[in-house]
């Protein structure tokens, strides 16, 4: 399975006569876009706004974001199962907006979380204030179930960054850069003297507002499976998450894995990478058993000599990651975890859920409990309403000034597991 | 299939054919009520703590339990006992949940969906689902 993934960088976004590029500049017409996500039953007023770089701008609650891509040749569409067909995306070529994305905000639920600040201390902590920013908003019609208006929001958000797609389609991208996966059998003959890595991506699937979809399925009703890295960059897997702000994986994060990219990067110079398995974070312990004991299978099945495993979320998923950290390792396997932790406002406490012997190998993200104070914004998207409300805040979090005082666990993709973030450490 | 809970709306939706054990009071009371159950040689079923809802994000938890008791099963019990220890880290200095808690009254309702949302998948299996899940922890 091979992809050319071209990347077409954009430097500003505005509002103008007809959705197209002007140079460097994408220009949206508002209409038109409004045109391309309406008629959900479910939604009436819908509302777009643009927040760019270094702007006095603070967005909350945000839901989702959403790089555009669109597909240019290959197999199916973007975001199968969801907006296309179910075709095997993965191959052919694609395009991706650069530098910008869509942000699906908005409540759902009365607890409500999700900060993107656009300048100020708050920008640093979220890759999200570094992209031009599509945000939309909607107002669910009177009576509307959270189901229901999740699954609205959810698909406004994609439908927008498939039709802001459109305007990189025809376009001759700045970069191409080719990734290729072969079946095992010619994978391991490739490069026999490396060490054949695989990547095992937890997905949180724990019911409303906390599911994650694969090519339209809720992956809480999959046994783990083989997937080709590519598929993922086509938006094979898409968020569903709205729960923990600072480490769930927004779509954006999925198409641009960090650790699937890194994999690549070191693929025939340092490791030969095999390809992912993705597993779900259920509830009960018998399909946590169950889906460790499938996950711990298909690397011994890949003839994986390392595997990295990344969480999604915090709480019972510790117990996931331990799992699938321990059984794999008793497969003889190599196995690098990936998580964040809650370890207090000190940083004293015990940071995970769960631990075991064999998780000896730990790359953590930050602490989600760190406290900092945002400074007031001049234009805020979205209401702050919910933020004493969202994780990570606290009665008191809102001051009279409009700054805000929270845990980084409140501002969106602050720690994710993934390692798309800012945050690094110091030695001293 | 015993579901210990303090959410009225996993009381009002939960089917004739499971069994009960209402908790009336917060999330640590519905830890304590399990933790006493599992000391007696009933199993966990669920995981003690939520999926990134924190404990002091909600007053609501609902965990499963086997009907059956038999000796103390560690598995359970080991997983309880780090639940506890989380739950303690998470105190403030009052040493209650509450002084980190994030939620109000008024989104009480949505509170209680959510934690029905982590389990309604298990309520809705057929009752004899629950079985086979009693069976294969008693094959163990």
């Amino acid at each position: 399975m091979k992809l050319e993934l071209g990347k077409v960088f954009i430097e500003d976004v505005q509002f103008g006569e007809s959705t197209h590029l002007d140079g460097r500049i994408l220009v949206i017409d508002h209409a038109e876009l409004l045109e391309a996500v309406s008629g959900d039953e479910h939604l009436w007023k819908i509302r777009v706004d643009l927040a760019h770089p270094g702007e006095s701008v603070r967005i909350t609650p945000v839901k989702d974001v959403i790089e555009p891509r669109v597909k240019v040749k290959g197999h199916g569409g973007i975001f199968p199962g969801m907006l296309s067909k179910v075709d095997t995306v993965g191959n052919g070529r694609t395009h991706a907006m650069k530098n910008v994305a869509v942000v699906t905000a908005g409540k759902v639920v009365g607890f409500q979380e999700g900060i993107i600040d656009m300048s100020g201390i708050g920008a640093d902590y979220t890759p999200f204030s570094k992209t031009h920013n599509v945000v939309i908003t909607a107002e669910p019609k009177a009576g509307i179930k959270p189901h229901d208006h999740e699954a609205a929001l959810r698909t406004l958000g994609l439908k927008a960054a498939a039709y802001l797609g459109q305007a990189v389609k025809d376009v001759e991208p700045d970069e191409i850069k080719t990734y290729e996966t072969l079946a095992p059998r010619e994978a391991a003959q490739l490069y026999p003297e490396l060490p054949r890595v695989g990547y095992v991506y937890m997905l949180q699937t724990q019911g409303l507002l906390h599911d994650t979809y694969v090519y339209g399925v809720d992956a809480k009703k999959i046994v783990p499976t083989i997937m080709y890295p590519t598929e993922i960059m086509d938006g094979a897997i898409v968020s569903g998450n709205c729960v923990s702000a600072c480490d769930k994986n927004p779509t954006y994060v999925h198409l641009n894995n960090p650790i699937i990219e890194d994999l690549y990067e070191e693929h025939g110079k340092t490791l030969n990478f095999m390809g992912v398995i993705i597993t779900n974070e259920n509830v009960t312990l018998a399909d946590k058993e169950r889906s460790s004991n499938w996950t711990a299978k298909l690397t011994e099945f890949l003839g994986l000599d390392g595997a990295i495993v990344s969480q999604e979320g915090f709480g019972n998923p510790d117990t996931d990651l331990i799992m699938n950290c321990r059984k794999i390792e008793e497969k003889g396997i190599k196995t690098v975890i990936v998580t964040d932790e809650y370890a207090g406002r000190d940083g004293a406490s015990q940071s995970l859920a769960d631990a075991d012997p064999k998780a000896n190998a730990v790359i953590t993200n930050g602490n989600a409990n760190e406290v900092i104070v945002l400074p007031p914004m001049n234009r805020l998207i979205g209401t702050t309403a919910y933020v004493d409300s969202c994780a990570g805040g606290f009665d008191g979090s809102l001051r009279s000034d409009g700054s805000i005082e929270v845990e980084i666990q409140a501002i969106t993709g602050a720690t994710n597991e993934t390692g798309f973030v800012h945050l690094s450490a110091d030695a001293y | 299939m015993m579901v210990v809970t303090n959410n009225p709306l996993v009381r009002e939706r939960l089917p004739e054919e499971m069994n009960l054990l209402w908790v009336d009071g917060g999330y640590e009371d519905v830890i304590v009520a399990v933790r006493n159950r599992v000391h007696r040689g009933h199993r966990l079923l669920t995981h003690p703590l939520a999926g990134s809802v924190k404990p002091y994000e909600t007053p609501y938890r609902t965990i499963f339990l086997s009907d059956e008791a038999t000796d103390l099963h560690h598995p359970s019990l080991s997983v309880l006992e780090q639940a506890m220890a989380l739950l303690n880290a998470f105190k403030g200095k009052a040493g209650g949940l509450n002084s980190l808690r994030t939620y109000r009254d008024e989104h009480l309702p949505d509170l209680q969906l959510v934690d029905y949302g982590l389990v309604e998948t298990v309520i809705q299996q057929q009752p004899t689902m629950h079985q086979s899940l009693e069976q294969l922890l008693r094959e163990e």
